[in-house]
């Protein structure tokens, strides 16, 4: 008996993709793809290699694709697969220097939202500790990895982490020491 | 919701509202090439697969099954004994081609794809049959003396092996999914 696998739902076009029908693979792709490539388009800042990780993308899909349950919506894992090769393609690439880009956002919003006045703590970096000031600087004037500043400060990365941390948050001690008085 | 949750529920919302970017042509067709040969793997690629397995489990299996009296590991017990005690020399050359072949092909299915056992069962005869002249070709080279009929019996028995592993390897492959 002849499919119509045009009216098939996600979850059973992987089921038939899973057992290596190529029909259900192009109709996922059709149905998907452009979601993967502009998410990616988004996030990556050279088109070759928005091409890169999109093709790693669906080659990590096929690898793992007897991974997935059909009981999780298909969508969503396709999501996590594109997302998780793309970060860990950003880490693999030194050139690129979106690498940490999730904690530099993360930490950059965290501060942008707790600190309204970023120029100002900015301001406040002289009265930080020198190894404070220098990792702060070097972290968010500067745009260094977390690699870079520990090699430059001569500690470890988790070590400059904290140390970067301990900066913010005394930074943000001061400012609202500036807000009060 | 936790930060982390928080930030993928983002990202998931931006990736659904990424629908309508167009996909470059070349990029696509790219990409098409590769996913099309990794869902349809060559035959010769995965006959060369299996054999590089069966050169390794065949040689192991001697130490289970002589074949043409070959003991490699001096083993007191093999199951060519069995075979000869059970139904005399035709079914010990039919029971060791079935033996030899079939526990090379159970090892190789745990190493291939789903694509590959598709491609292994597309050509399943051909491939059977190259493995049980290459396998009789081998012993030949090391010295074992093979009579024609034997050798035939033998070859028989390996086909038959062959064809009941491919079986067995396809539905666990695919059943299991």
């Amino acid at each position: 008996m002849l499919i119509n696998k045009d009216n098939l739902l996600d979850e059973q076009l992987m089921k038939l993709y899973q057992n290596g029908d190529e029909e259900a693979f192009k109709l996922l792709y059709d149905r998907h793809s452009s979601k993967i490539y502009g998410f990616l388009k988004k996030r990556l800042n050279s088109s070759e290699k928005v091409a890169e990780v999109y093709q790693e993308v669906f080659i990590k899909i096929h690898k793992s694709k007897h991974l997935y349950n059909d009981s999780l919506p298909l969508l969503a894992w396709i999501f996590t697969v594109t997302r998780t090769v793309m970060i860990d393609e950003i880490r693999k690439d030194n050139k690129i220097k979106v690498a940490d880009s999730y904690d530099l956002e993360q930490i950059s919003e965290e501060l942008e939202k707790t600190v309204p006045q970023f120029e100002q703590a900015l301001d406040n970096l002289q009265h930080l500790p020198e190894q404070q000031k220098a990792a702060v600087e070097m972290r968010y004037l500067n745009d260094q990895t977390f690699e870079k500043i520990a090699e430059s400060l001569n500690v470890s990365p988790s070590n400059a982490r904290q140390i970067i941390s301990r900066g913010i948050k005394r930074l943000r001690e001061l400012v609202n020491e500036g807000d009060k008085s | 919701m936790s930060k982390k949750n928080n930030e993928w529920l983002n990202d998931y919302q931006d990736f659904l509202n990424s629908e309508n970017t167009q996909v470059p042509k070349d990029v696509s067709s790219d990409l098409m090439l590769k996913m099309h040969s990794l869902i349809n793997p060559s035959a010769l690629v995965v006959f060369l697969k299996i054999l590089a397995i069966h050169l390794v489990t065949g040689f192991l299996s001697l130490s289970v099954c002589h074949q043409f009296g070959m003991n490699p590991f001096n083993t007191n017990y093999s199951l060519a004994d069995w075979f000869m005690t059970v139904g005399g020399h035709s079914v010990c050359m039919i029971g060791c081609g079935v033996t030899f072949v079939s526990i090379s092909l159970f090892a190789a299915g745990y190493f291939l794809t789903v694509e590959e056992v598709k491609a292994l069962k597309r050509t399943e005869f051909l491939q059977n049959l190259t493995l049980g002249l290459i396998s009789l070709g081998l012993f030949a080279a090391v010295g074992a003396e093979l009579a024609v009929g034997m050798a035939g019996l033998w070859l028989l028995g390996s086909l038959l092996g062959g064809f009941f592993a491919t079986l067995a390897i396809g539905r666990i492959k695919l059943f299991a999914l």
